[in-house]
C-alpha cells in the first residue's frame, strides 16, 4: 500500500498496515501538531513516514532531531505551547533522553505529550536488550503496552487524552513485533490540529529550580494517585472511552496475567496444548497498575495458581508480590522461575515452558521437528549480513587494516560500519553505545602507546560524537578519529543527516562541514579523503600515524546503496543508450590470491566453475556498483576496467 | 476457525517482502480472514537472510470469532507452516523448524552462495542431499528454478518472487483463487503485464508437477 493511504479520512475503513504505519496514523486521529524523532529500529519507520506525509498534513510539523534528548525537549516545547506533541524512539534512546525525561515528567504538559518507545527484546537491531518499564517507577510516567497493531494505534490516540487529563507525559511501548508486524487496521475519525498554540508563563510549573522541584514532584505524585484511583473505580475507562486491561473468562482455578505481545503468545500456546478454560487478565496499563482489578481477578474466581507471562524482567510479577503481601493473599505464583528473563518470547517458548508448569507434554511431533531442524540449521553455512557492494566502509576498514598491519586498537561505534567486527575485517574492538567508540578511545590513548583509532558514522557523530571530539581535542588525546561521512543514517534506513544537504523532508538545506567544525573546535590535524581513493587514504593514514596528538580524518563518500538508488531513479527516465563502466576479472591474470574476494570481501565478487571444472573468480556486473576499489587493490593487476560509449554524456 | 500459515524465506534483495505483502493484501477482500505477519527489517537486509510471515485465521460462515483460536503471534510456531516458499535452497534447509508433514515446500533451486562459502570456504550442501533430508519431514516438495525462468522470459531476476507466488497458488492451499491475486497485481503494482505472465509461469510449472 502507498504511504499516502494513511491520509484517508474514512472512519471504519480497513487498511493493511505495518505497526509503525498504524502508529504514525495516530497523529491524525489524535490531532498531533508536532512530532520529533531520532531514528532507531524497530521504531525508525514511524518518523520516516511522518517525514514523508507530514508536509501534506495541515498545521503539522515533524523533524529528525539530532538525538533523542533534543527530540524530547523539542516535543515538550510544543506541548507547553499547548500543542499535542509526539516523540518516537527506540528503547536505548530513552537512556539518552533520560535526564530531560525525569524533569519533564514532573513538570507536566499543556498539550498532550506522548512518547512512543519501541522495545527490542532479543536485541535484533540493538546493542543491548533492556526492560525500560522500570523507567515508569522513577519518572512516575504512565506506561501503556499494546498487544495488537490496532491497539498500538488506538492506545496512542487515547494516551493524549490521558496525558492532558492528568497533566503528565505518557509512554506507549510497542514491542518490535508490533512495530514490524502487519495486520488489518480500522481507521477512526481525524481530530483537527490547531494552527498555533501559545506559551503561558508559570514559574511554579516550568521552572524546576531546587526550591520548586520537590514541590513539583509532590504534585506529580498527587496526579498519579488520582489517575490510579480513577482507574480502580473505572472512571478513567469512561474518560478515555475504553479499558486498557481486559479479561478472558474461564472456569479453571489456574489463572494467567500477561501483557503486550505475550498475551497472544499465551493464547496460541494454550491452544496448542488444548487448554481453553483458563481465565486470563491482560494488562495494558502497567503503571500505575490496577491493584484492585488484580485482587478481584484472583478472589472472584477462587484462583489457586497464577502464571505471569511477560518478556524480559519480572516487572508485573514483582509488583504482584507487593500487592499480595499488602493484601495478605497467598497463592502459587509462577513467572520468571519458569520463563527466561532474556530474549523475546514466542509461541514455542511459551508453550514449552507452560507444558512444564501445567504438567502436560509438548507433543512428540514438535520435539522431533525441533531435533531435525536443529541438525539442518547447524549444517547450513552462515549467511552473515555484510556491507553492500561498493560500501565506502569496506574500503576504509580494508585500508586501515593494511596500513596498521592489523596492529592498531580500533574503537568502533554503532551503524553499518559496526559490521567491521565481523569477518573478514574483525576490527571493532569495542561497541558500547552511540558515541562511546570515541569516548573510550580518548581515555585509552592517554594510557597506552598503541596506535588508537576510533571510527564513527556521521549521524552518530552529530548524535553524541561531537562532545567526545571536543574533549579529545581539548585534552590533546593521542588518537586518530575516522568520521565515516556517508551522508545518511544508513543503518536505520537512510534518513538524512546534517551532512546530506537535505532537511527532514528532503528539501535542500545548507549542510554542516565536519572538517570546518573540527577546526573551529581547535583540531590541528584535519584531513578529508574519499575512501574509494585507496592510495590517498593510505598516505593520509600513514601520515596521521606518524604524528602525535589528536588527528581527525573525514572519510567522505556517499552510502553506496543510497547512491545506487538515486542513480537508478535518475537513469530510469533516460531511454537512449548510456555510457557504462564495467569491472571484470581477467581469468588469465588472476592468481586466486583472494585479496578481492576474501580480504576485501566485496559480495559482488564471486566464484564459478568453467567447462574444465576449474574454479575461477568473477564480478557479477549486475551487483557491482563500480566503486573501483577491487581494481585499485588487486596485486596482480588482474581486474580490468572497460569504459563503453564514453562519447555519450549523462552518467557520472 | 481455521489457521493457515505461509512462511517465505530468502536472501536480501530477492523480493521476499513484496511477496509477503501481496499475500497479506489479498485478505482485504475477505472480512472473514484475519491476518497477522511480519517481514525482516534492519541489518539483515544487507546480504543476509530475510523472511516474511503470513498467518491467516479463517472464520467459517455462521461462526463467531474466538480469540483463543485466532492468530496473534507474528512468528509461525514449530511445524505449523502450510506453505514454505523458499526463494533459495539453503534458506529452506536453515528454516526447517516451520515444516511438518502438512507443509508444501516451494523450493527455488537457484543458489546464492553466502559470503562464508566464498571467502571462508564453508561448504554449501548439495541440493539433492538437502531435499533428501527435508523428506524426513514432508514429501510435498516442489522444485522450481524461478531465476532461470525469470531470466529466460524477462531477461532479469526481477520476477522471481511473483513466479514463486504463482507456484504457491498451484498448491491450492491458499485461501484465495488465482484471479484474486491477478487483480492485486493488476491494480496495486507496477508492470502488471509482466507480473501476470510471471504468475502464470510459476503456476503452470507446479501444476505440471502435481498432475
Ligand atoms: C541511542 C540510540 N539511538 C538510536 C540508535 C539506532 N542507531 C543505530 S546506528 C545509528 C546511526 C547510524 O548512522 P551513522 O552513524 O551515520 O552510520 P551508517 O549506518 O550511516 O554507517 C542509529 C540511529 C541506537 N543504537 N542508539
Ligand atoms: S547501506 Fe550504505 S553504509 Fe550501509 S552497508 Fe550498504 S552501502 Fe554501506
Ligand atoms: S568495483 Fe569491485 S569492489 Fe567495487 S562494487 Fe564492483 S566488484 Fe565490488
Amino acid at each position: 500500500m502507498a504511504i499516502e493511504d494513511l491520509l484517508i479520512d474514512e472512519p471504519g475503513r480497513i487498511l493493511l498496515l505495518e505497526g509503525n504505519h498504524a502508529m504514525a496514523r495516530a497523529v491524525l486521529e489524535a490531532g498531533v501538531g508536532f512530532s520529533s524523532t531520532y531514528p532507531g529500529t524497530p521504531a525508525s519507520e514511524i518518523g520516516d513516514i511522518l517525514a514523508k506525509v507530514g508536509p501534506k498534513i495541515p498545521n503539522f510539523y515533524s523533524e529528525y532531531s539530532v538525538n533523542e534528548a533534543v527530540a524530547l525537549e523539542g516535543a515538550a516545547g510544543a506541548s507547553w505551547a499547548g500543542i499535542r506533541a509526539l516523540c518516537t524512539m527506540k528503547h536505548v534512546g530513552l537512556n539518552v533522553a533520560s535526564d530531560a525525561l525525569h524533569t519533564i515528567a514532573q513538570t507536566g504538559v499543556k498539550g498532550g505529550l506522548v512518547l512512543i518507545m519501541a522495545s527490542d527484546a532479543g536485541a535484533y537491531s540493538s546493542q543491548s536488550e533492556q526492560d525500560n518499564r522500570w523507567f515508569s517507577y522513577h519518572t512516575f510516567m504512565p506506561w501503556i503496552e499494546p498487544s495488537t497493531l490496532q491497539e498500538a494505534k488506538d492506545f496512542i490516540v487515547s494516551a493524549f487524552d490521558l496525558s492532558e487529563k492528568y497533566d503528565v507525559p505518557v509512554i506507549v511501548c510497542p514491542s518490535s513485533r508490533i512495530c514490524h508486524g502487519m495486520g488489518k487496521i480500522e481507521l477512526k475519525p481525524f481530530k483537527k490540529i490547531p494552527e498555533k498554540g501559545k506559551f503561558v508563563s508559570d514559574m511554579t510549573k516550568y521552572a524546576n529550580a531546587t526550591f520548586f522541584s520537590v514541590e513539583h514532584k509532590k504534585n506529580l505524585l498527587k496526579r498519579i494517585k488520582k489517575l490510579s484511583r480513577n482507574h480502580l473505580k473505572g472512571k478513567l475507562q469512561k474518560e478515555i472511552g475504553f479499558d486498557y486491561n481486559k479479561i478472558l473468562e474461564g472456569d479453571s482455578k489456574t489463572g494467567f496475567i500477561t501483557t503486550g505481545v505475550s498475551f497472544g503468545y499465551t493464547l496460541e500456546a494454550l491452544e496448542q496444548l488444548k487448554i481453553f478454560d483458563v481465565p486470563i487478565l491482560r494488562l495494558g496499563l502497567l503503571y500505575p497498575i490496577n491493584d484492585n482489578l488484580i485482587i478481584k481477578f484472583i478472589e472472584d474466581r477462587g484462583l489457586e495458581k497464577l502464571i505471569v507471562v511477560e518478556e524480559l524482567m519480572p516487572f508485573i510479577e514483582n509488583r504482584l508480590k507487593e500487592i499480595f503481601f499488602d493484601a495478605g493473599i497467598k497463592i502459587e505464583l509462577h513467572g520468571k522461575d519458569t520463563f527466561p528473563d532474556y530474549h523475546e518470547l514466542n509461541i514455542d517458548i511459551v508453550r514449552d515452558h507452560l507444558a512444564k508448569l501445567l504438567n502436560v507434554e509438548t507433543p512428540a511431533k514438535i520435539k522431533n521437528i525441533q531435533k531435525i531442524a536443529k541438525k539442518a540449521f547447524t549444517q547450513a553455512p552462515r549467511r552473515d549480513p555484510t556491507w553492500c557492494p561498493g560500501c565506502p566502509h569496506r574500503a576504509t576498514f580494508y585500508t586501515l587494516k593494511k596500513v596498521t598491519r592489523d596492529q592498531g586498537v580500533y574503537g568502533c561505534d554503532i551503524g553499518c560500519y559496526a559490521m567491521a567486527i565481523k569477518p573478514p575485517m574483525n576490527m571493532g574492538h569495542w561497541i558500547i553505545c552511540m558515541g562511546a567508540g570515541l569516548g573510550v578511545a580518548e581515555g585509552m590513548a592517554h594510557k597506552t602507546d598503541q596506535q588508537v583509532f576510533a571510527s564513527i558514522g556521521d549521524s552518530t557523530f552529530f548524535h553524541s560524537g561531537m562532545q567526545g571530539m571536543l574533549n579529545a581535542i581539548y585534552n590533546d588525546s593521542n588518537m586518530t578519529l575516522l568520521v565515516l561521512e556517508n551522508k545518511w543514517t544508513s543503518m536505520t534506513g537512510q534518513q538524512p543527516t546534517q551532512t546530506t544537504g537535505l532537511d527532514s523532508h528532503l528539501q535542500p538545506i545548507q549542510p554542516v562541514n565536519i572538517a570546518t567544525l573540527a577546526k573551529s573546535m581547535g583540531a590541528k590535524y584535519v584531513r578529508t579523503v574519499d575512501p574509494y581513493n585507496v592510495r590517498s587514504l593510505q598516505t593520509t593514514l600513514i601520515d596521521a600515524m606518524s604524528r602525535k596528538g589528536f588527528k581527525i580524518v573525514v572519510c567522505s563518500r556517499e552510502c553506496a546503496l543510497q547512491a545506487d538508488r538515486t542513480k537508478r531513479k535518475k537513469l530510469s527516465a533516460i531511454t537512449r543508450p548510456l555510457p557504462k563502466v564495467i569491472y571484470q576479472i581477467d581469468p588469465e591474470r588472476c592468481q586466486k590470491c583472494k585479496e578481492c574476494i576474501s580480504i576485501l570481501g566485496c559480495p559482488a565478487i564471486t566464484k564459478g566453475k568453467n567447462e574444465e571444472g576449474e574454479e575461477y573468480y568473477y564480478i557479477e556486473t549486475a551487483r557491482c556498483t563500480n566503486c573501483g576499489v577491487c581494481y585499485e587493490i588487486c596485486p596482480n593487476s588482474a581486474i580490468t576496467k572497460t569504459e563503453i560509449n564514453l562519447h555519450l554524456e549523462g552518467i557520472d | 476457525m481455521k489457521k493457515l500459515n505461509v512462511q517465505v524465506v530468502g536472501v536480501g534483495g530477492q523480493g521476499a517482502i513484496l511477496l509477503g505483502q501481496i499475500l497479506k493484501l489479498a485478505t482485504l477482500e475477505h472480512k472473514n480472514i484475519d491476518v497477522v505477519g511480519t517481514e525482516t527489517r534492519g541489518a539483515s537486509q544487507r546480504e543476509g537472510c530475510v523472511d516474511a510471515t503470513i498467518r491467516y485465521a479463517i472464520t467459517e460462515e455462521g461462526e463467531e470469532y474466538d480469540p483463543r483460536r485466532g492468530v496473534h503471534g507474528v512468528l509461525i510456531p514449530t511445524g505449523e507452516a502450510d506453505i514454505l516458499i523458499a526463494m533459495e535452497p539453503l534458506e529452506a534447509f536453515r528454516n526447517l523448524n516451520y515444516v511438518s508433514e502438512k507443509t508444501n515446500i516451494i523450493l527455488n533451486t537457484y543458489k546464492i552462495l553466502p559470503g562464508t562459502v566464498i571467502s571462508e570456504g564453508l561448504e554449501y550442501p548439495e541440493i539433492d542431499d538437502m531435499v533428501e533430508f527435508m523428506k524426513q519431514l514432508t514429501d510435498k516438495i516442489f522444485l522450481i528454478n524461478a531465476n532461470e525462468l525469470s531470466k529466460e522470459v524477462f531477461g532479469d531476476f526481477l520476477r522471481v518472487n511473483v513466479i514463486l507466488l504463482g507456484a504457491a497458488l498451484a498448491t491450492e492451499v491458499l485461501p484465495f483463487n488465482y484471479e484474486e491475486i491477478e487483480n492485486i497485481l493488476r491494480h496495486k503494482f507496477k508492470d502488471p503485464e509482466k507480473n501476470l505472465k510471471a504468475l502464470k509461469i510459476g503456476y503452470d510449472e507446479i501444476k505440471k508437477q502435481i498432475s
